[in-house]
């Protein structure tokens, strides 16, 4: 066996130190990060109380920064499914311009960083929620659910429903049923955007090995999650106005969002296979990023606009 | 005593590549340090300590 093969590269090409900023940019997961902040922005100005507007910024910095650590952790980790995958093959690690262990010293470096920063800027609990949240994702998730269970990104989603939650507890120190009201919007959206993903992107899936519920459980299966799935979303999307989050704006709002969602969760469920049945994956794929925004999205609007919300049933 | 192999000459694209890097490292580590002295003095001021 050759040197050569041994190492993986020739002896005389430099060893790593390829990368340019903007692979390193791309190794933060970039879009992942902008969802985070979005609903770690809105996580901070729907709790009660106040917090100064520094903080605030802080709060949502290193949040952003733990959201990028993940997902270069994520990317380090799964750098040999990624290569196999359509959609990840140009990836930073599987595209060469950053090797496996650059990746993983600056996910660690920043992930340390973000939770460090966060205790001493704002609170520990914060803090402790965000190490909590960036362990969820890169080891529950991405070590041991990703490759294991067809269930993977219904537990996994939590990581991604963890940001409001942890921009609520830098403003109270605590966790009540309003941060956890915002939690299960983004948990009960999880399984029906990315089910609807591997609708359409399955044989992406079954070449890398990963066992998304349509390889596993069967398409019609997957559909029927979909809707099920769908339909308690309607039951999270009602908990932000009970729960006193949110008032009448959010309540109209979702009401209409949430119908349409679970309109497109059916005709889903509907078509079945064949090309209409894509496209309507397609429809619901894109219009459940929709959804989710509106819902976030209509909560910000209501505290920037200083309506009143509901009060708290539950 | 062995010879080492000489280290490889960076390209002029390689060179631009790690100019722009180093130049982008260099303002993340000035941002860095000035968010901690704000953070430091909006502390000291609520009087939580640095």
């Amino acid at each position: 066996m050759s040197l050569e093969h041994t190492y993986g590269h020739a002896l005389d090409e430099p060893l790593g130190g390829q990368g340019s900023a903007r692979d390193y940019f791309e190794l933060l997961k970039p879009r992942v990060m902008s969802l985070v902040v979005f609903t770690a922005i809105v996580g901070l100005f729907a709790a009660p109380g106040h917090i100064h507007p520094w903080f605030g910024f802080m709060t949502i910095l290193c949040i952003a920064v733990g959201a990028g650590a993940s997902g270069a952790l994520n990317m380090w980790y799964d750098a040999d499914i990624d290569a196999v995958m359509k959609r990840t093959a140009n990836r930073p690690i599987p595209s060469g311009a950053i090797l496996p262990g650059e990746a993983l010293g600056f996910g660690v470096v920043l992930a340390l960083a973000s939770v460090v920063m966060l205790a001493l800027a704002v609170n520990w609990q914060a803090a402790a929620m965000l190490a909590f949240t960036i362990f969820f994702y890169v080891v529950i998730y991405t070590m041991g659910l990703k490759r294991r269970t067809p269930q993977n990104i219904v537990i996994g989603g939590a990581a991604g429903a963890f940001p409001p939650v942890i921009a609520w507890t830098a403003v109270t120190g605590t966790v009540d049923l309003g941060a956890l009201s915002l939690f299960l919007l983004i948990f009960m959206w999880t399984p029906p955007h990315f089910w609807a993903l591997a609708l359409f992107r399955e044989g992406d899936y079954a070449k890398a090995g990963i066992p998304m519920l349509p390889n596993v459980a069967g398409r019609a299966e997957t559909r029927k999650q979909i809707l099920l799935y769908a339909l308690v979303s309607v039951a999270a999307a009602a908990l932000p106005a009970l729960t006193g989050v949110a008032g009448a704006l959010y309540a109209a709002g979702a009401a209409v969002m949430t119908a349409a969602f679970v309109k497109q969760a059916v005709d889903v469920y509907r078509l079945g296979d064949g090309e209409g049945g894509d496209k309507a994956a397609k429809r619901l794929f894109g219009f459940s990023i929709l959804w989710l925004f509106s819902m976030f999205a209509l909560i910000l609007a209501e505290k920037l606009l200083g309506l009143a919300a509901f009060s708290a049933v539950l | 005593m062995e010879q080492r192999k000489p280290v490889p000459a960076f390209s002029p694209a390689d060179m631009k590549r790690r100019k722009a890097r180093a130049l982008v490292m260099a303002l993340l580590l000035v941002a860095f340090i000035v968010i901690v002295f704000i953070t430091t003095v909006y502390k000291i001021k609520a009087g939580v300590g640095g």
